[in-house]
């Protein structure tokens, strides 16, 4: 019983944060199923939370996700039925600046990216993001100084030469 | 200089507001329902890699002998969402679905009543047309066609036998006294009526005249869209469907899902009990994720019995045309015969 306590506290502290990285990562239609499985994860890894969960809890969503892209294909003649019920990923009204800074991310490497989303979008600390990454507090800082470098070039070469890009929840300007 | 660029990607986030999460009894149900899934040995092992290996095999295994996708349990998982498959088997994304079961209804000591029930229904716009025939006696009649429609504010009626008006009685039911729109229910629970539940095909007859204190479902609005495809979506809709495991029916392996039917009963206006009255299982066909076989079961009679089993025996999609359209209403089923309107009267205070 207790451990059905522990559980029920940990998800109602942190299955809303988890779901917004989700959200932000994946169609929403998916967002439930893929919480639930960070969850089941949790439950299962009960004992191991750190006493700050969220990170830990962020990484597992991020292996969660990683899981789902793989079976993406597998998934995609489902995905098809599913058209009717399921909505875009969240996207935001792209203004010219909006569409420079999704060609610039595009230009990034996977984990530059990652790494400053979640500085920007979860609002992680350094030492979070390291937790959620499974590198040390410092190499962190490191990437990010490198990543905050890249992504301001890549957004002065976006501003002179635009990209299409795809794979992010931003849409195109116009 | 560099400019700073975590406030220009904080401004482009996509999801400031994060809906509602599911509630964490519903995970908890899921956890529990896969745990049952293990087999003996496996669900001995204490290590949580041993455990989901177990898990996996176990599925794969399921999955190998239905000869059908690769599907996990719950509500997702690595391989395909039972459940949300087979809501979207049943969405018609316009046009019409046509589906014909037959209903076996137990009751105690007696013997089965079966009838016969063929379902229109339209996803997009809510609606929906039940036919349903009966083969034996009740009311000293011998056979007994008894229809309903049923749309978003509108309910009709219609019975065909000999002793039966032939006319259609239809009830604007968004207006009436039962149509409660308000709070007291909490979210996912169903305002049922025990009328309803003792007697569903009398359903919209109960609504229209009174008898049921409260048929209509949140977010369905209409009372006989509580049977049938229409329940088997809103189940799924409130994340009330999970994967039990599988069963095996005439040699072919079938995935079981489990949902129960909350109601809510009212001791006042605001406040209301809400309590699992009716269980209902489905066996979803693998490959084209249809329900094959719906039970009903009573929870709250000791041994929960079933009520009533329910078998698909044809599915098909009709185009979206006037044609399928008209089979939705029934007026244009039944030519001539007049259409009794009745506002249902405003509730008492």
């Amino acid at each position: 019983m207790e451990r059905r306590a522990r559980f029920k506290v940990l998800y109602g502290a942190h299955a809303p944060a988890v779901k917004g990285y989700i959200l932000r990562r994946a169609e929403p239609s998916l967002a439930d199923d893929l919480l639930a499985e960070v969850f089941i994860v949790a439950w299962r890894r009960l004992d191991e939370v750190p006493a700050d969960p969220l990170p830990w809890l962020l990484g597992v969503a991020r292996r969660v996700l990683a899981t789902q892209r793989r079976g993406e294909r597998r998934r995609r003649a489902l995905r098809d039925r599913l058209a009717e019920n399921s909505a875009a990923p969240p996207a935001i009204q792209a203004g010219p600046d909006t569409a420079r800074l999704r060609g610039a991310l595009e230009r990034l490497g996977e984990s530059d990216r990652e790494l400053l989303l979640l500085i920007a979008w979860e609002e992680l600390s350094p030492s979070q993001v390291a937790a959620v990454l499974g590198v040390k507090p410092g190499t962190v800082r490191v990437r990010l100084h490198r990543a905050r470098r890249r992504l301001a070039e890549a957004l002065a070469r976006e501003r002179e030469q635009p990209t299409r890009c795809t794979s992010l929840p931003m849409e195109a300007s116009p | 200089m560099t400019e700073d660029i975590i406030p220009l990607l904080a401004a482009v986030n996509p999801v400031r507001e994060v809906s509602a999460v599911p509630g964490v009894e519903d995970l908890l149900g899921l956890i529990d329902a896969r745990d049952e899934t293990l087999p003996m040995p496996a669900r001995r092992l204490t290590s949580g890699r041993s455990r989901r290996r177990a898990l996996a095999a176990s599925l794969a295994a399921a999955a190998a002998a239905a000869g059908g996708l690769v599907l996990a349990g719950g509500s997702s998982g690595p391989g395909v969402n039972v459940a949300a498959a087979a809501y979207a088997a049943t969405s018609t994304g316009g046009g019409v679905l046509e589906a014909q079961f037959v209903d076996r209804l137990f009751n105690r000591g007696r013997a089965p009543v079966t009838f016969h029930r063929r379902e229109w229904i339209d996803t997009s716009t809510e609606s929906q047309r039940t036919q349903r025939i009966f083969q034996g006696y009740i009311r000293r009649t011998r056979t007994m066609t008894s229809e309903s429609a049923t749309a978003p504010g509108r309910v009709e009626f219609w019975q065909g036998a000999t002793d039966a008006p032939s006319a259609i009685q239809r009830f604007d039911i968004t207006t009436g006294p039962r149509a409660h729109h308000g709070t007291g229910t909490p979210q996912g629970a169903l305002r049922l009526g025990p009328t309803l539940a003792k007697a569903r095909v009398r359903a919209a007859e109960a609504v229209a005249a009174g008898e049921a204190p409260a048929v209509v479902l949140q977010g369905v609005g209409s009372p006989l869209q509580a049977e049938g495809i229409g329940l088997y979506r809103w189940l799924y809709r409130e994340h009330a469907f999970k994967l039990v495991g599988s069963e095996q029916l005439d040699g072919k392996q079938l995935w079981k899902l489990e949902g129960n039917l909350t109601v809510a009963r009212f001791s006042g206006r605001k406040h209301a009990k809400v309590v699992p009255m009716i269980g209902l299982v489905v066996l979803v066909d693998p490959s084209t994720f249809l329900p094959v076989i719906q039970r009903e079961i009573r929870l709250r009679v000791p041994g929960h019995p079933v009520t009533m089993e329910t078998q698909l025996v044809s599915y098909r999609r009709l185009p979206a045309d006037a044609a399928s359209e008209a089979l939705l209403q029934l007026s244009p089923q039944h030519p001539g015969v007049p259409v009794i309107t009745t506002t249902a009267p405003q509730r008492k205070p």
